[in-house]
């Protein structure tokens, strides 16, 4: 009978510590710290560009007027 | 875990930047979002985070590197919770692209503004200086960057 009782409280405690176990297991990956950690290296294929400038062709300066970006000399 | 009160409104400049080493602002933007992690709830939404991939592929010619980026956007909601645009959303921000007086901001721009008011954020985290001195976000508004 002590048996009997001593198994059925071992049962669902070996399932939690199984389960407690594979969640440990399994770590949450957090997106920030991939991207901190994994930047994209390589080379710059537009460089000294603004955003705006890739995204559109052109800037604007802080009077609004359009500004294109300077003409790189191609080798 | 304590839930996390504080907003920021997270732009793509800060997203290119943190992905991009040679951004003249990548330092800073490690920096900052390793300090407010923690203390705040970071937001952004779908238009921004369009325009960091775009930007990122650009620049990088990395399709790999940059879905890897797409994915993580799309599938990990924390610990940035990007918003999709609803069409309210996306009136306003017509409104403000329509009204400003120079022609300063991008529709992705408009959205964050959009995005800021509606939902009340009043933290920013930017490096556009366009942004920050927007007409359209005149009270209480802090700025990160």
């Amino acid at each position: 009978m002590a048996d009997f009782i001593r198994q059925q409280i071992k049962k669902p405690l070996k399932i939690k510590v199984k389960s407690i176990k594979k969640q440990k297991r399994k770590k949450k990956q957090n997106f920030l710290d991939y991207m901190l950690n994994n930047p994209i290296t390589g080379k710059d294929h537009m460089p000294g560009l603004t955003h705006d400038e890739i995204l559109y062709g052109y800037t604007y300066n802080k009077k609004g007027e359009k500004v294109w970006p300077k003409k790189s000399k191609k080798s | 875990m304590a839930k996390k009160i504080k907003k920021v409104l997270i732009d793509a400049n800060v997203f290119i930047a943190l992905n991009w080493p040679k951004d003249s602002c990548h330092i800073q933007a490690k920096k900052i979002l390793k300090n407010i992690e923690k203390k705040y709830q970071l937001l952004t939404n779908n238009y921004l985070v369009a325009e960091t991939l775009t930007v990122l592929l650009l620049k990088t010619k990395d399709v790999e590197k940059t879905s890897i980026l797409a994915n993580g956007f799309y599938y990990h909601s924390e610990p940035f919770k990007m918003l999709q645009a609803p069409k309210s959303l996306q009136f306003k921000a017509l409104k403000i692209f329509s009204k400003q007086q120079k022609p300063l901001l991008s529709f992705a721009d408009c959205t964050l503004i959009a995005q800021a008011i509606d939902q009340n954020i009043k933290t920013i985290f930017t490096f556009d200086k366009n942004i920050k001195s927007s007409p359209f976000l005149k009270r209480g508004y802090k700025f990160l960057g």
